[in-house]
């Protein structure tokens, strides 16, 4: 029941290597063994999107991937998102363009769309909504996110 | 104050959500803190005959299994609510405790040391 498994990941730019179970969801790591609890479960069924981190440059749902399957990869979590002290452009145009409210499914939300943005670096509103189908809002709606998206686009996001 | 009128105004919160350091409920840790996960009725209408918590208490990190039968002396009564609907004869109990009437109430809660062993995954 408890097999442990030995993981190296690098998360926000730092080596972390761990025991972990091997039934153990990356998500939780995250948040329970790590602190980076600005990772979100909304719904536990991959639904909702507000886990959502980077691994190797690509948006995942963390709830959903083991710990394990990380090994030897690369995560960025909201925490490290902006590599510094600053913001993202993304993180920034959410908050000019009022793209949250409650907040709760905004790390997941600004985590897939710099990866969208990352691939498509001048999207359509459609393209957006379509990239941002994955990721559930419960409060704002989904107007001033596709707002913010545009104006990060506009600031020319890069990877 | 009229400064403000017409201009968009930039929130004090979003700086700490737009960077993962929101506070939400799930990320509150106190010492000795335990984890509730809440079992809910899979029938919209039925008699609770039974309920085996036997499989949940053997976990380990399992504090404790509680159904309505467990609390029907402490929370017996209807949770108080501020404002009833005129006409409306309903009435949310903490726990089921014999019949469910809407698929989704609570039947039993777990108590764990970890929310990993309450998901019971």
């Amino acid at each position: 029941m408890s097999t442990t498994v030995h993981v190296a990941v690098t998360v926000n730019g730092e080596r972390r290597e761990a025991d972990v179970e091997a039934r153990l969801l990356l998500v939780h790591w995250l948040r329970d063994e790590l602190g980076l609890t600005g990772t979100h479960v909304g719904c536990d069924t991959t639904n909702c999107g507000a886990c959502t981190v980077h691994l190797n440059g690509e948006a995942v749902k963390s709830c959903t991937l083991l710990t394990a399957q990380a090994d030897g990869g690369d995560v960025t979590t909201i925490e490290g998102l902006s590599g510094g002290d600053g913001l993202h452009p993304v993180q920034a145009a959410f908050m000019d363009k009022h793209g949250l409210q409650c907040g709760f499914c905004t790390p997941g939300m600004i985590m897939a769309a710099a990866d969208l943005l990352a691939r498509n670096p001048s999207p359509s509103d459609e393209e957006i909504r379509h990239g941002l189908e994955g990721n559930l809002c419960r409060c704002t709606g989904y107007h001033t996110i596709v707002e913010a998206v545009k104006a990060a686009a506009g600031e020319g996001v890069s990877a | 104050m009229t400064a403000s009128v017409g201009t968009s105004m930039r929130r004090k919160e979003d700086p700490r959500m737009i960077t993962g350091r929101g506070r939400y409920t799930e990320d509150i840790n106190l010492p000795g803190m335990l984890h509730a996960i809440v079992v809910r009725s899979p029938e919209a209408h039925a008699a609770i005959t039974s309920i085996d918590t036997s499989a949940a208490r053997e976990r380990d990190g399992v504090v404790a299994v509680l159904t309505g039968e467990d609390m029907a002396s402490d929370f017996a009564g209807p949770l108080p609510m501020v404002w009833a609907p005129p006409g409306s004869d309903h009435s949310n109990t903490l726990f089921v405790p014999k019949s469910s009437h809407t698929s989704g109430e609570p039947a039993s809660r777990a108590a764990s040391g970890s929310t990993t062993a309450g998901r019971g995954s």
